[in-house]
């Protein structure tokens, strides 16, 4: 709105020269680059923190240059804020309840991990050297898995365990996944 | 079409209130910055979930990010990027009336959104084809709400793309009315800065 009254109510918008915008793509493709180069290097919790900061920057020159938000005046800012203040609120609440949590209440249950299913090689026989590859599981949500997702019901689904059907949502598997 | 446009104000689709060109072309941009606002909203509900299960149960988000293929994610990163900047430009073109120009940026702009739609299928077909589905673990449960949701708004953007488009044919965008193509322009730009966030959160678990 640009205070409506004094400038903004006889000028309609605001160019920016074509080299700005080449600068703001080529800083956005650097600080890309920056986010999968930095992803390798273990900060643990930081991790997230690093990457959202600059996952910020990036949105804030889409914002500030592609969109023309810094020709924008204060009412159009408010709604810029105003729902970034509303997630952190929810992000803040939400991590001063789960960060306090101890840990036997943390992890509820073992979470299941899906493992690719490989259709392509002799029906269902190539699954189990597949999942044994795959290392961390050999436990009953993977035959699960195999008799709802393969659509003929093949002979070691059906052959290994019979209660294949149910919903292995709630079953834990138990073994180990690290 | 110029006496139909006669009944608007400049730079919008629709003036109830008759209000003079340059209010009118304000409040248009001003009801899109608030309805971004509640996309915003939207989608943080969606990553709060995602910060949760992370915390959770951390494994089945690095195992799950493990098996994205980051490069792709990266590809159409900058795919996204590229089609804000020719958006941008499009915008910038309208503003300064070059016609020519605004063409060549929306046709850009439009198939930067076909580029990425032909690597999201190749990401997809993928994972059906290994049966990884939503529903099979909270990651791949996360991982299809979130970019599904943020496929849907690339399909909607590319059709006011191509509205935009089919409209700047018969050159009715210049100095003075633009707000059509600024307005879509906004809508583009919040689908790169969705993209933005959800591509660290998903492909770059490793040490996450």
């Amino acid at each position: 709105m640009s205070g409506g009254t004094s400038e903004g109510s006889h000028k309609m918008g605001h160019t920016q020269s074509l080299k700005t915008y080449t600068l703001v793509f080529g800083g956005l493709l650097i600080l890309t680059i920056i986010t999968v180069w930095v992803s390798q290097y273990d900060f643990g919790f930081f991790n997230d923190i690093i990457a959202m900061t600059i996952a910020v920057g990036k949105a804030s020159l889409v914002i500030l240059f592609f969109m023309h938000g810094r020709y924008e005046g204060s009412i159009t800012w408010a709604f810029i804020y105003y729902p970034v203040l509303l997630l952190l609120i929810l992000l803040g609440a939400l991590y001063l309840d789960y960060g306090n949590r101890y840990d036997r209440d943390r992890v509820i249950q073992e979470p299941i991990i899906a493992q690719p299913i490989h259709h392509d090689k002799d029906g269902g026989h190539g699954e189990s050297g597949a999942h044994g590859a795959a290392g961390d599981h050999d436990g009953d949500a993977d035959h699960g898995d195999a008799a709802g997702d393969n659509d003929a019901g093949h002979g070691d689904a059906s052959g290994d365990q019979g209660d294949g059907s149910g919903d292995n949502g709630d079953q834990g598997d138990g073994s180990g996944d690290q | 079409m110029s006496a139909e446009n006669s009944k608007w104000a400049p730079g919008t689709f629709f003036n109830f209130h008759s209000e003079g060109p340059v209010e009118a072309y304000e409040n248009f941009k001003l009801g899109m910055w608030m309805f971004l606002a509640t996309e915003l909203l939207l989608f943080g509900g969606l990553f709060a979930s995602l910060f949760i299960f992370k915390y959770k149960w951390p494994d089945v988000f690095i195992t799950g990010s493990a098996r994205l293929d980051w490069q792709l994610g990266a590809l159409n990163t900058c795919v996204l990027l590229l089609s804000s900047y020719t958006m941008a430009l499009g915008v910038d073109a309208a503003q300064r009336g070059l016609q020519k120009r605004l063409k060549w940026m929306l046709s850009a702009t439009f198939l930067m959104g076909c580029a990425f739609l032909v690597v999201k299928w190749f990401e997809w077909s993928h994972k059906f084809h290994e049966s990884l589905l939503p529903g099979r673990d909270l990651f791949l449960s996360v991982y299809f709400m979130t970019t599904g949701l943020h496929l849907a708004h690339v399909l909607i953007g590319m059709f006011f793309i191509a509205l935009l488009f089919f409209r700047s044919l018969d050159g009715r965008y210049n100095e003075n009315n633009f707000g059509g193509v600024e307005v879509g322009g906004l809508y583009w730009h919040l689908v790169d800065i969705i993209w933005i966030f959800l591509f660290p959160l998903l492909y770059l678990l490793k040490y996450h």
